[in-house]
């Protein structure tokens, strides 16, 4: 399992690198997204972020929100319609791990490598501006909680690509749904509006998020575990859909693109 | 049988059908066979026959209606374990990522087919060396040449060390010189003791290449054995003796009048074997340049076992 990831870390950083345009292009538009956010120019954060707070380290926890959620969301749907596209995806059914263990382990490498990126960008930025953040640690296991929830949809949305074999409006329209259950103030509409805002994914941990971003409030340990519960309930059943479909396509030889 | 038996692969009444646009369609209905290590067993049939999802079944890409395989005794449908040692190269899809070099190829689907980080990189050299790809390492699978390419992912088939290599088409739309190469491949990996079935429809390839032949027509399997023991079965009766210079009209009659035929210099005598001697006989003591009994190739066999009435009519 460790090996593997780290070949899928050297995969994904191969394939990063070589194309030096797009490293360049991508380099210098986030730099200029963080400048922007330095400036206060709220929007280019992403449409999730507003909602964390209009002080700068409420904007840029915002924007590793939003982009490690879509990353998230739409890693494995994309993974496995780019795969089929190219052919080769029969190879990772190959494989005594099996896709979804694979997928998964893809999706974090990717994870780390987005992450690595970004924050050596942001690193660079503080360091010459010479401003700092004050953020809280607890940001980062809350922010946990949101990606596995994020990619158990990603993985039920993988199960529908493995299907439908290309989706590609689906996974754009799904950056609507996950503005919808990021930036919804559940906490804020009763009782039955914190309910649905412990079970909808990726609710409980924007929530607390904004709880802790905007308003300063503390990380409480039993809203952490409904995160944390969220999260891996959210993932449990985004592998269990993409079983089922693994299942289907087996059976139905469906794979080659029939 | 001296050969120690040591089955690799073993499958068993292997059945699959599909259904597409509400039709169903039996791709496979009933196919059985066994592997030993260090055979080359050809799948034949034309476009159609069942020999892809066959070969799909047998490496736990595809699930069987009914039937079962065994791969060194597991399953490789249940046991993970069964899938570290086959080696599988499908037509028309890929093992390469197109972006990846050699090396990089190599060494991902290593560590995918369940080596260690080190292994792969040393499974990789080895590889490359063997395949004469080393100055290739670092060359993108997109800017190999078609040739190249086929070797890499037969290199990726083969970096977790299978017991069973799985080829599907291995030689389809290579030129003539990448395709030999492929062919000498395939023999040595077979005489290392690794057990290949491979599909074609190319009749040549399975002749020179295979221990072992199995025709399959319609999903099933229509003649099955050993190459040249299919050759020998389905050769004509039929001798041709090649003389000199062409037999005086005495000789010819006398021939006609045991059931022979001639045209110019060759005699043919259509069987059986015992009657050779009378016409040998009948012909003595002209010199004679040859005399050959009627082989099949595996053209006629196929054509012969997969459509009887498209046969041409017997010659001579
Ligand atoms: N996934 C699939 N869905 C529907 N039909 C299929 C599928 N795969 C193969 N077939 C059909 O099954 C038959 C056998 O196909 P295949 O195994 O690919 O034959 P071959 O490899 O010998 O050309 C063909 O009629 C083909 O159209
Ligand atoms: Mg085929």
């Amino acid at each position: 399992m460790h090996g593997l990831f780290l070949a899928e870390l050297r995969r994904s950083w191969a394939l990063f690198r070589r194309y030096p345009g797009e490293v360049v292009t991508m380099l210098v538009s986030l730099v200029l997204v963080f400048l922007m956010l330095f400036w206060g120019v709220r929007y280019v954060a992403g449409p999730g972020s507003g909602a964390l707070g209009d002080r700068l380290d409420g904007l840029i926890v915002g924007y590793f929100l939003w982009s490690v959620a879509t990353l998230g969301l739409n890693g494995v749907g994309w993974a496995v319609q780019g795969e089929a596209a190219m052919g080769t995806l029969e190879q990772l059914f190959l494989s005594p791990f099996g896709p979804a263990r694979v997928f998964l382990t893809r999706v974090a490498a990717d994870l780390v490598v987005q992450l690595g990126v970004l924050l050596t960008v942001l690193g660079s930025i503080l360091l010459i501006t010479g401003r700092t953040l004050a953020l809280s640690p607890g940001v980062v296991p809350v922010m946990v909680t949101v990606v596995l929830a994020a990619w158990g949809l990603g993985f039920a949305l993988g199960g529908l690509a493995l299907r439908l074999k290309r989706i590609p409006s689906l996974l754009q329209l799904s950056q609507y749904g996950l503005l919808f259950l990021v930036t919804t103030p559940w906490e804020d509409w009763g009782d039955t509006g914190r309910w649905v805002g412990a079970v909808a994914p990726l609710a409980p941990g924007a929530a607390l998020l904004r709880g802790m971003m905007a308003r300063g409030e503390p990380l409480e340990l039993a809203d952490f575990v409904i995160a944390t519960l969220n999260g891996l309930a959210w993932l449990g059943l985004g592998l269990f859909l993409f079983h089922l479909a693994e299942r289907h396509v087996r059976r139905g030889g469906g794979l080659a693109g029939y | 049988m001296t050969r120690p038996r040591a089955e690799v692969l073993h499958a068993e009444a292997l059945h699959k059908r599909y259904r597409s646009d509400g039709r169903e369609v039996v791709a496979v209905g009933g196919v059985s066979l066994t592997l030993e290590a260090g055979e080359v067993l050809a799948f034949l049939g034309s476009n159609g026959a069942g020999k892809t999802t066959c070969i799909k079944m047998m490496s736990g890409l595809v699930r069987p209606d009914a039937g079962t395989v065994r791969v060194l005794g597991r399953d490789p449908h249940q046991d993970a374990r069964a899938l570290t040692q086959v080696g599988v190269v499908l037509e028309g899809t890929r093992n390469l990522y197109w972006r990846l070099t050699s090396q990089e190829n190599l060494e991902y689907f290593g560590v995918l087919r369940g080596l260690s980080g080190r292994q792969a990189r040393r499974r990789a050299t080895v590889l490359l060396e063997r395949f004469r790809l080393s100055d290739r390492a670092r060359t993108q699978a997109q800017e190999l040449s078609r040739g190249m390419q086929q070797k890499l992912s037969i290199a990726v088939g083969l970096v977790h060390e299978p017991r069973l290599l799985l080829l599907d088409e291995p030689t389809l739309g290579l030129d003539v010189e990448a395709a030999e190469e492929v062919k000498v491949l395939v023999r040595e990996l077979a005489s290392e003791g690794c057990a290949v079935l491979l599909t074609t429809h190319q009749l040549d390839v399975a002749q020179e290449l295979a221990h072992r032949v199995c025709i399959l027509h319609g999903g099933r399997v229509v003649a099955e054995g050993e190459t040249q023991a299919l050759l020998a079965r389905f050769s004509a009766q039929r001798y041709v003796i090649q003389l000199e210079e062409p037999p005086s009209h005495a000789r010819l009659q006398s021939l006609q009048s045991l059931g022979a035929s001639a045209q110019g210099g060759e005699v043919t005598w259509p069987g059986p074997a015992e009657g050779l001697y009378g016409v040998l006989q009948a012909l003595a003591p002209l010199p004679l340049l040859r005399v050959e009994r009627d082989r099949a190739d595996l053209t006629e066999v196929f054509l012969k076992v997969t459509r009887p009435e498209a046969l041409p009519p017997e010659r001579g």
